[in-house]
């Protein structure tokens, strides 16, 4: 009868076969264990007869200790063959980490050919153990067959198909929503038009004057410090003037909508999404179209032309702060060249332009709300979404207003 | 406290606002017992139960959580409380950008030092707890709403607390489905000697989980009855208690009285 018994903290190394095993990779895992700090094994004592290795566990068998425990129990099994019994009557706690080594080096034995037999386990271990079907936890899941290029060229024309298929049935509900408001205007709810109005416009306002006027600043600032090279100071009112009022002051406003009132809308009918809140109107027989989408186009396509008149009135009086700061031109004359410079047709021609920004903002803040599936990540991807696409969609459309007011 | 009450609770007055829900109410939950609050809609289980896993602060009184008081305890001091117990939330409450797996070993990686193979098979055995075997992949969408609950108690179980805490298990499941649920509580108190406590107006549910329960009020402002639910359907001398444990409507005797 060879019967060793030790203590696993002070052994030198010896090469894996018999049960006093890898204990250089035993060394190197204890270093592993310190940097982890994961506590030490201590508590095993190990013995080999007839065959059969019997293994006590005098210490806890929890989470902390369970990965140096399970590395100290596979090398002393590791090769074995035959039965191995596993005494854990002195486990003085023993939790989910401790089944985990215990169906591991199980698992590892029934590999090998061996067999784990577990003796002196308390009502709690063999009830911990009694919950998990030790089988299905080793079941590998079936792979799943690969995808090939055939596949997934299908699968993305697909994708873009029923995203095109979307798109244009949503632009068709949005223009009959739209021409039934104008033929039914008793029709739209004007209850909520009025909220949206409120939060789209008059809640928009600070945030508009404040870049819009630093726009303002900074392009008389810019324009400034090439003008005076010239002595043609006083052409920073036309400047300022037409730039803010063609291009800017529209620009920034629709994308400052985009990332305010666009996100809000899209964050708001996905949430009712995935509340099924969509669903439950549909259900009732009653229009989405009419309910969620018409009311907030309608709020944006009024309130964005009325913010761009603030932002063009106050990027103007940016203008006029470095006129008059920076390059000593009075007030009137400012005042006097801008009225030379910008036309009524200027101005009008931006709000046209946001007339158009808003229906895109509006429309795509709805579109992506309706797209979201399920759950808070898809919200928060659909907001995203919608915010891109119309910041997108501004700049493009307002290229497009550019070539048509250009050959006009 | 003696060393078998695991929760206990004394005083306890809740609000919200003007509005009191809860006076003055104390009570003792025994180390590995399983325990049911019960009441009515709108009595103020919910807010017992976010009191006593300290998402809420009592107005006045006292709740301590296995010999530590939830109601004083500052961020880190509560932090370490509830590491203590595990809480399944009335929907499941996983997280839909991760898969089943990673809801559970998110838990495992962020508390302990477990390496991957480890904390997969860990995952795994929660699951096998919960007779989820082989969907650890599947993302929360995929889910069942039975599914989801196991789901949840799984992740609730991760960390191998003392303590679960079930708020409303049965809601919105079907009868055989929840009567399964109410079976893997009844398995995991005896297997692993949780302590349960459980949140639910049920009543088979509460038939079969509770070893004592507490029945709060909502015009009581408080506990109206404790005991075994059987006891008190049976033996109650509060109408009230018998009506919620006979499945009667309250009035019920007042109403055959006039009518007929």
């Amino acid at each position: 009868m060879d019967l060793v018994t030790f203590h696993y903290s002070h052994l030198p190394g010896e090469p894996c076969g018999n049960q006093l095993n890898s204990l250089a990779a035993h060394a190197a895992m204890q270093a592993k264990a310190a940097k982890q700090q994961t506590a030490p094994v201590n508590g095993l004592n190990i013995e080999k007869q007839d065959g059969v290795v019997r293994i006590r566990v005098r210490q806890r068998m929890d989470m902390a200790c369970a990965p140096t425990l399970m590395a100290a129990l596979r090398d002393a099994v590791c090769g074995h063959s035959g039965i191995v019994e596993l005494d854990l009557s002195q486990v003085p706690y023993f939790d989910s980490g401790g089944g985990a080594v215990v169906l591991r080096l199980g698992h590892d034995l029934s590999q090998q050919g061996g067999e784990l037999r577990i003796v002196g386990a308390n009502p709690a271990i063999e009830g911990l153990l009694s919950l998990v079907d030790q089988q299905a936890v080793f079941a590998q899941p079936p792979p799943e067959p690969p995808k090939n290029f055939v596949l997934k060229v299908g699968e993305g024309s697909l994708q873009v198909l029923r995203d095109a298929y979307e798109l244009i049935s949503f632009t068709g509900e949005l223009v009959i929503g739209l021409w039934d408001a104008f033929r039914h205007p008793g029709r739209v709810r004007w209850r909520e038009t009025w909220l949206y109005m409120e939060r789209t416009g008059v809640d928009g306002v600070p945030i508009v004057v404040l870049i819009s006027f630093l726009m303002g600043l900074i392009t008389a600032f810019q324009a400034a410090v090439q003008l005076t090279q010239f002595g043609a100071d006083i052409f920073v009112a036309n400047l300022v003037g037409l730039s803010i009022t063609r291009e800017l002051g529209p620009l920034m406003t629709a994308i400052i909508a985009a990332g305010r009132s666009g996100a809000a809308f899209a964050a708001e009918i996905g949430t009712m999404k995935v509340s099924e809140e969509v669903d439950a109107l549909t259900t009732m027989g009653l229009d989405r179209t009419r309910f969620l989408v018409t009311p907030k186009v309608l709020a944006l396509v009024v309130m964005l032309p009325c913010l761009t008149i603030v932002a063009d009135l106050v990027g103007i009086l940016g203008g006029l702060v470095v006129a008059v700061a920076g390059m000593d031109l009075p007030a009137p004359v400012y005042f006097r060249q801008l009225r030379a410079a910008v036309t009524a047709w200027d101005v009008i021609s931006g709000l046209v332009k946001t007339v158009a920004f808003a229906v895109l903002i509006a429309g795509v803040g709805c579109l992506r709300g309706f797209q979201a599936s399920t759950g808070a990540e898809s919200v928060g991807r659909i907001t995203t979404s919608a915010i891109v696409a119309a910041i997108f969609l501004i700049i493009l459309a307002d290229a497009v207003f550019t070539v048509i007011f250009h050959y006009w | 406290m003696p060393i078998d009450v695991v929760i206990s609770v004394q005083g306890l007055t809740a609000s919200y606002g003007e509005r009191t829900i809860l006076e003055n109410v104390s009570f003792e939950v025994r180390r590995g017992e399983r325990f049911v609050i019960v009441g009515g809609s709108g009595c103020g289980k919910t807010t017992l139960l976010r009191h006593l896993i300290g998402l809420q602060r009592p107005v006045a009184g006292h709740v301590w959580i296995d010999g530590e008081e939830v109601s004083q305890a500052n961020e880190e001091q509560l932090r370490h409380i509830q590491r203590k117990f595990g809480v399944l939330f009335q929907s499941g409450a996983l997280f839909g950008s991760l898969t089943l797996g990673e809801n559970i070993s998110l838990l495992l990686e962020e508390f302990t030092n477990l390496p991957a193979e480890l904390v997969r098979l860990i995952v795994r055995l929660k699951l096998s707890m919960v007779r989820l075997d082989g969907f650890e992949d599947f993302r929360i969408a995929e889910l069942s709403g039975g599914m989801k609950k196991r789901a949840g108690l799984a992740r609730a179980m991760a960390l191998d607390p003392a303590i679960l805490f079930f708020d409303e298990p049965s809601a919105g499941l079907d009868p055989v489905t929840s009567a399964e649920l109410d079976e893997l509580i009844l398995q995991i108190n005896r297997s692993l000697g949780t302590t349960i406590v459980v949140v639910s107006h049920e009543l088979s549910s509460i038939f079969t989980i509770a070893e004592r329960c507490i029945m709060l009020d909502r015009s009581a402002k408080g506990i109206i009855a404790e005991g075994n639910p059987r006891e008190l359907r049976d033996g109650s001398p509060d109408p009230r208690v018998r009506a919620f444990f006979n499945r009667q409507p309250e009035q019920a005797t007042r109403r055959v009285g006039v009518g007929h």
